[in-house]
């Protein structure tokens, strides 16, 4: 709010007109943050792939056709197709589906279960903060990966299993940011009159402390939906993921991929670069987000107003 | 210092109280128990009369989880004793043991290759702030974030044997026999596993250096008429690197994470693999050990960050 007025004072580019401040970071972002864009459009199109699949796939899922197996690209297969004659175009769009399935729902759980740790951790403190924290510390200190495969041994190959084995731990790690975002609010004085008022911990926690690390939150999680994407895409690779039949990025790489990758190569390629190209928007959004919500930043190097500054010296400089 | 490092080894106590509780329960929470495949494996070879509670009895199965708790964790710290592997039948540790060496070059291997990139890109990234060559690497650091080790690994093994008939080396060459070829063995999937690393060593390392640059110091480095070179390499990186050498502790996490994967695609005989076969197979001794040692692995890699933060940067004061 303070930046918006002192933009309105500052800037003589300023609208009189105060837009939403949500319609206001979007255009920032577009204005300011040509990766950040480009991450934003990979992941609009990932979800509107993900939700539009079965118009969107030439050819229906998984449908088998042993006449035209392993071809090269073609007008009726654009990518080829698989060891089944599977049209690989087709399964990457499918597995676009699952992808964000489980990497939205996954994020959804990671950021419910950080935010009820990181703040229950921060707000009670004393020794049940401590006890968590070495919790916390003990989990960060098995390798991601292990735990997953063991917690995918637990439950079993499937959608469901997959979005808790990834947003579990997931959680659990992510829950140190928050209990530092909560920690460095609730000094404030209206946490204290809050408690004062004996409102009860939750309603501190929905009415006051989510709000006031919202930033936190939504960076946090647009940065995770790219790792939850990954995680999916190793587990179903290492064969604990998704179960047979499904398509998945990470399953079509190693089972299609490297079984036939004499006779036809392209199949290891597609699954992989589409899951890089994701992986990469997710993080080029969460990058540009962060900089434009992080309150530490905002007036620094980077804000709305210093690169309007920027830019008019630039002008100024050509003209000259 | 003295007092630290006791302090620290104090605190490290509940978390390795945690680490093996969570590897415990998580472990003893895989279905299909290990007496389904010792049963399966005695009809299979034959013997008819399986008695279960025998079998229950001689892997401790029979009392309470708590005290098999105790037990798994008295036999670890009193005897070092990690069981049995319930396939073979071996003691785990001498298998664990084993196959260490091979994670463990490839680890170090994979933390040379990210410190080695990590390093010279975020700092030549920073002192180039804002010009194209920033641009290009920064872009390039996210882009090793991104692209996931396995399908580079899948690549490596697909296209140069399409290209040129080469393909990597699917045996371990033992160091002793042959020292360039077990390197030659491990530098590929090392530089793969390292790289994936280091997109978010080159981030940090960058944002020191830009942090240090800012500095009155270097502001008087400058007004001296010091050269570049002089101001980065004596006043800048010095100050910039500490911070960044703590990144290492996070890191090791990833690499034994990744290592596990490697192993599996350049079929090397380490600890992940070897944990992946296990886990396969439900041989739940072998799982826990393996997990436990690559937890206190990391536990010790961060306490040596830690310590030698102070080694490091005189001014950080430890209570």
């Amino acid at each position: 709010m303070a930046s918006g007025v002192t933009r309105a004072v500052d800037s003589p580019m300023a609208e009189p007109k105060r837009r939403n401040y949500w319609v206001d970071l979007f255009f920032r972002m577009l204005k300011e943050k040509p990766l950040g864009t480009f991450g934003f459009i990979i992941m609009i199109l990932l979800l509107f792939t993900g939700i539009f699949a079965d118009v969107l796939a030439p050819y229906e899922m998984n449908k088998i056709n042993l006449l035209s197996t392993l071809q090269g690209p073609s007008a009726a297969h654009w990518l080829g197709t698989d060891n089944l004659g599977r049209d690989v175009l087709s399964n990457i769009i499918y597995g676009a589906r699952v992808s964000i399935i489980i990497g939205f729902s996954a994020t959804a759980i990671c950021t419910v279960i950080s935010v009820i740790i990181g703040s229950f951790s921060a707000l009670i403190g004393g020794k049940l903060d401590l006890i968590m924290q070495r919790f916390v510390d003990a989990w960060l200190c098995i390798p991601g990966l292990i735990i997953l495969l063991i917690m995918m041994s637990i439950m079993g190959k499937g959608t469901l299993q997959l979005i808790l084995a990834i947003g579990i731990p997931m959680g659990i790690g992510g829950s140190r940011m928050i209990r530092s975002a909560v920690i460095s609010i609730r000094e404030n004085t209206y946490v204290e009159a809050n408690r004062a008022i004996g409102a009860s911990i939750w309603t501190l926690l929905i009415r006051h402390i989510i709000p006031n690390i919202a930033p936190v939150i939504i960076i946090g999680s647009a940065m995770q939906v790219g790792g939850a994407i990954m995680m999916e895409s190793s587990l179903s690779f290492l064969g604990y993921g998704v179960p047979p039949g499904v398509p998945s990025w990470g399953s079509m790489l190693s089972q299609e991929g490297r079984t036939y990758m004499e006779i036809a190569p392209m199949l290891a390629f597609w699954p992989g670069f589409v899951l890089s190209l994701v992986i990469f928007g997710s993080n080029m959004f969460g990058d540009a987000l962060r900089d434009l919500l992080d309150p530490r930043l905002k007036g620094g190097i980077g804000s709305y107003s210093d690169a309007h500054k920027k830019k008019n010296k630039i002008k100024v400089k050509a003209s000259l | 210092m003295a007092n630290y490092i006791i302090k620290r080894l104090f605190w490290l106590i509940p978390t390795i109280f945690f680490v093996t509780i969570i590897v415990f329960l998580l472990v003893r929470w895989i279905p299909g128990t290990a007496v389904d495949v010792i049963e399966a494996s005695l009809t299979q070879s034959g013997s008819a009369n399986i008695d279960r509670a025998a079998i229950y009895h001689m892997l401790g199965l029979d009392v309470p989880i708590h005290i098999q708790y105790v037990r798994w964790i008295g036999g670890i710290f009193l005897h070092g004793d990690f069981g049995d592997s319930i396939i073979q039948g071996r003691p785990v540790l001498q298998m664990i043991v084993e196959r260490m060496p091979a994670t463990i070059e490839l680890g170090i291997l994979s933390v040379i290759v990210e410190f080695g990139l990590a390093l010279p890109l975020g700092v030549y990234s920073a002192a180039r702030q804002d010009k194209t060559s920033d641009y290009i690497l920064r872009v390039f650091a996210v882009l090793l974030i991104a692209v996931p080790s396995f399908w580079i690994a899948t690549l490596v093994m697909v296209y140069p044997s399409i290209w040129w008939g080469w393909s990597p080396s699917m045996e371990l060459i033992p160091f002793v026999k042959n020292p360039l070829g077990n390197l030659g063995m491990f530098i590929i999937p090392a530089i793969i596993n390292g790289s994936m690393n280091a997109g978010m060593g080159m981030r940090l390392t960058r944002t020191m250096m830009l942090e240090v640059m800012r500095q009155d110091y270097i502001r008087t480095a400058w007004s001296k008429g010091l050269n570049e070179r002089t101001v980065l390499v004596r006043h800048a990186i010095k100050n910039a690197f500490i911070p960044v050498v703590t990144i290492l502790g996070g890191s090791v996490a990833n690499i034994l994470g990744g290592a596990v994967m490697m192993e599996q695609i350049f079929n090397i005989p380490g600890m992940g693999l070897f944990m992946l076969q296990s886990l396969s197979q439900r041989d739940y001794p072998i799982i826990s050990a393996s997990t436990l040692l690559m937890a206190i692995i990391v536990l010790l890699v961060n306490l040596l960050v830690d310590i030698s933060y102070n080694w490091l940067d005189p001014r950080v004061k430890y209570q």
